[in-house]
């Protein structure tokens, strides 16, 4: 009876995490919500994603090479002995301090998918999407300009929805006991919808509005490896190179840039059985990218207190913003903290998570507050 | 569970709201592309524009204009009733026998739907004109019933002037108050005073029913004024009932064949015109190069346009301003300014362009004053942007049409140094996808 009742119990909290899991994602109507990215990313290619799950970025991001559900690296992938699925959801509060004033900003984003399984008992396969360019954004601009010889007040509003996602798929394999090796093949795809009104203040003019798909298109590759040194203690690193992104209106390329290189390399560190130190840095060049792009260099440092997956998360991370004005990249600063709960018996997890990130640059700062929600499911 | 439910319910809304604009600070952290306006006026865009006359007579016009601006126009108004009969059926149970009528009074209304407030000893004077009055008179053919004495003289300033009758009998009987002479004259008002109905009482030596006439009447309407002297009176074109209306007031004697008694019954007929113009002098010039709108029969000025292939292709036309350069100033009273409309054609067939009916832009044509006209087409432009289908071209008509002297004279594209123009503004396709 009491067996009885206990697999009962298990039952429904396994059907309740499973109504909470299907409304979540089935609650995900495209990759792509409309939200607000990074000002930074406006006059440039637009904010690059964060390839991080809810684990990896509670703890600064300093986890995701390690990560096989953070799309940062393939060889990562080799950790998941079953068919396994994750994803992300992201909810930010953003403050923008431009020209002397203040903006406050929300969106939502589901920035990680990551699902992967064993094709044997050496190599894994993975697939999945990541926000690889975030393009969402929305500015309004008031000026006076001069028609006709009469002064007339305008309002511009130039909104764009959408990003560059990065589909990956990828194996991942071990070598022996203590290398593993993985490799993926990246297609950049994706499209933003564009709207640009302008409105005048005299009502003989009429409002104008463009709108237009833009659709972008591009590829990668990337490579990495996964070193266990010692039980306790793990390095990774990783390359990727990707091509350029070519721009589409109605079937026309409109523009193509290059898109950077990018390599890092991480480490990882269980100096108890609850508790793990990990650390990345990362490079990429993006000073071809466009004309106010710059190389970035950014790392984090993050723990986990407790069980793996279902600890404490605590993390720092910094670095660079790829695109903005003057000679000096935007940097960003952050923190973030997280906790995991397992459940049905390790078959899923959820995971949350919260991030504060500061960005600053020549004539703007930005301040986030993001709320990190995940859900790892292991049928 | 239960509180991560809750917590996911709480985040739900969150998730579903956001404030996606934000002050742009631009240049630096805006996109490369902007919206940027441009202002061109085009002087050879409009080509092949022709007037044409005719297309609306005075007869069909829904009003007729009675002005006398010495040494500028003198316009006069008449209308030709329907007959009146001179027999009746008396209506009593039985009785079929025709009888004849004994005309006591008449009654003329007179509608004035446009006048100038300012006009001072406002008169308005009734003749007498011949039943054969139609399309082919003319003011030189009318003059002489014009310049004989009137029937009568309507002073309207004073009987304005007076104390309206406001008592509930008057309001009972008229529907309002009403301003009144000793002389059969009363005035009734509408629209806040702008409409006046003119009522006038005739006696039978005054207005007559002639047989030799079949029993029709003509009357002329003069206006006469210190200053200012222009109104429009209300004609049969008119979609009210407005127009000019002539009430027969008579009796007729009905014999008791019991007692040999006669009984006077009376009984009323209101006539309306059978037929209304007006007439003036100076007479319109003739068609010439130039485009004209307006005038008697109505003209309309048909104007093709050229677009150039840029502002078809690539731009959003935010306002399209139609330049017309006078040739001179439309003389006569400044209340008979007027309206000129422009409407797109359909089909361009020429004088006999369908048009689509839908007023696209219109102006004010003030009196005596030479100014550029500039009318509005932006949204006929901006559809023919749209829609290459359309026609692009349009008619000026002038509102209303052929009921006034007025007409305006604009030069033409065979002009070059005063040809119509159109004023463009308009926004550059936005540089989608450009970083």
């Amino acid at each position: 009876m009491t067996r009885a009742g206990g697999r009962g119990m298990a039952g429904g909290r396994v059907g309740a995490i499973a109504a909470l899991a299907i409304a979540f994602l089935t609650a995900i109507p495209a990759v792509r919500l409309r939200a607000q990215d990074s000002q930074f990313g406006i006059n440039g290619l637009g904010t690059p994603g964060k390839w991080e799950s809810v684990r990896a970025r509670s703890a600064g991001g300093a986890f995701a090479p390690f990560d096989p559900f953070s799309s940062l690296t393939d060889a990562s992938l080799v950790d998941v002995r079953r068919l396994t699925g994750s994803i992300t959801g992201a909810m930010s509060r953003r403050t923008v301090q431009a020209n002397g004033s203040e903006a406050p900003l929300r969106g939502t984003r589901f920035p990680v998918f990551v699902v992967a399984g064993p094709l044997n008992r050496r190599i894994v396969l993975g697939a999945g999407f990541s926000t690889y360019l975030d393009r969402t954004f929305g500015i309004g601009l008031h000026d006076t300009i001069d028609i006709r010889g009469t002064p007339v007040p305008i309002t511009d509003q130039v909104t764009s929805d959408g990003a560059v996602t990065d589909l990956r798929v990828s194996l991942a394999g071990r070598l022996n006991r203590w290398i593993a090796i993985g490799g993926g093949f990246h297609l950049l795809t994706g499209s933003t919808r564009v709207v640009a009104t302008r409105t005048f203040g005299d009502t003989s003019y009429r409002t104008t509005t463009f709108r237009a798909q833009v659709a972008y298109r591009g590829e990668g590759a990337s490579v990495s490896t996964l070193l266990d040194l010692t039980p306790a203690l793990r390095v990774t690193g990783w390359y990727r190179a990707d091509s350029k992104l070519d721009a589409d209106v109605l079937g026309k390329m409109v523009a193509s840039n290059d898109l950077p290189n990018s390599y890092g390399a991480g480490a990882q560190w269980r100096l108890a059985s609850e508790l793990t130190l990990a650390g990345t840095a990362a490079w990429r060049d993006w000073t071809a990218s466009a004309p106010n792009g710059h190389n970035t260099f950014n790392w984090s440092l993050g723990t986990e207190i407790g069980a793996p997956g279902s600890g404490l998360r605590l993390g720092a991370r910094g670095g660079q913003m790829p695109f903005g004005a003057g000679a000096a990249a935007p940097t960003e600063f952050g923190l973030s903290a997280g906790l995991g709960k397992q459940f049905s018996a390790g078959r899923g997890r959820i995971d949350f998570g919260i991030e504060h990130l500061e960005r600053s640059g020549t004539g703007l700062n930005e301040s986030v507050w993001t709320f990190l929600l995940g859900l790892t499911v292991r049928p | 569970m239960r509180y991560l439910a809750g917590l996911l319910l709480v985040v739900g809304p969150i998730a579903c709201t956001e404030v996606p604009t934000a002050p742009g600070a631009c240049p630096t952290f805006c996109p490369n592309g902007s919206i940027e306006s441009t202002d061109t006026i085009l002087t050879d865009v409009i080509v092949r524009d022709s007037s044409y006359r005719g297309y609306v007579q005075p007869y069909q016009a829904e009003a007729m204009t009675a002005t006398d601006i010495p040494g500028v126009i003198d316009s006069r108004a008449f209308f030709v009733t329907n007959k009146m009969f001179r027999t009746v059926v008396s209506g009593l149970p039985g009785d079929t026998v025709q009888r004849p009528i004994s005309i006591d009074s008449v009654r003329l209304r007179l509608t004035i739907m446009r006048r100038d407030t300012g006009a001072t000893n406002l008169r308005l004077r009734v003749y007498s004109l011949p039943v054969t009055s139609d399309s082919n008179s003319t003011f030189q053919t009318l003059d002489p019933y014009f310049t004989s004495a009137p029937i009568d003289s309507f002073n309207i300033s004073a009987i304005l002037a007076k104390a309206p009758i406001t008592d509930t009998v008057t309001k009972r009987m008229w529907g309002d108050s009403i301003w009144t002479d000793s002389a059969g004259h009363t005035i009734t008002v509408a629209d806040s005073g702008r409409i006046l109905h003119l009522y006038w009482r005739f006696d039978t030596l005054q207005v007559p029913l002639v047989d030799a006439d079949s029993n029709e009447v003509g009357m002329g309407i003069r206006v006469a004024a210190d200053s200012l002297a222009s109104v429009s009176i209300t004609a049969l074109g008119s979609t009210t009932t407005d127009h000019p209306q002539l009430t027969w007031y008579y009796q007729f004697t009905v014999r008791d064949t019991a007692s040999g008694k006669d009984s006077v019954h009376i009984g009323a007929q209101t006539l309306a015109p059978q037929f209304n113009s007006f007439v003036f002098n100076p007479p319109l010039p003739p068609l010439d190069s130039n485009l004209v709108v307006g005038g008697v029969p109505s003209a309309r000025s048909l104007l093709r346009v050229a677009l150039p292939a840029y502002l078809k292709d690539s731009v959003d036309i935010v306002r399209a301003t139609l330049i017309l350069v006078p040739v001179e100033a439309v003389r006569g009273a400044p209340a008979d300014s007027f309206q000129i409309r422009s409407v797109g054609v359909l089909a361009d067939v020429g004088a006999k362009s369908p048009n689509t009916g839908v007023t696209t832009g219109k102006v004010t044509i003030h009196m005596n004053a030479p100014d550029t006209v500039r009318m509005e087409l932006t949204d006929l432009v901006r559809n023919w942007v749209t829609d290459t289908t359309q026609t692009r071209a349009f008619m000026l008509g002038q509102v209303p049409e052929a009921a006034s002297y007025t007409q305006m004279r604009f030069y033409s594209s065979r002009t070059p140094a005063f040809r119509p123009g159109l004023h463009i503004t308009y926004v550059k396709r936005y540089p989608f996808g450009r970083q």
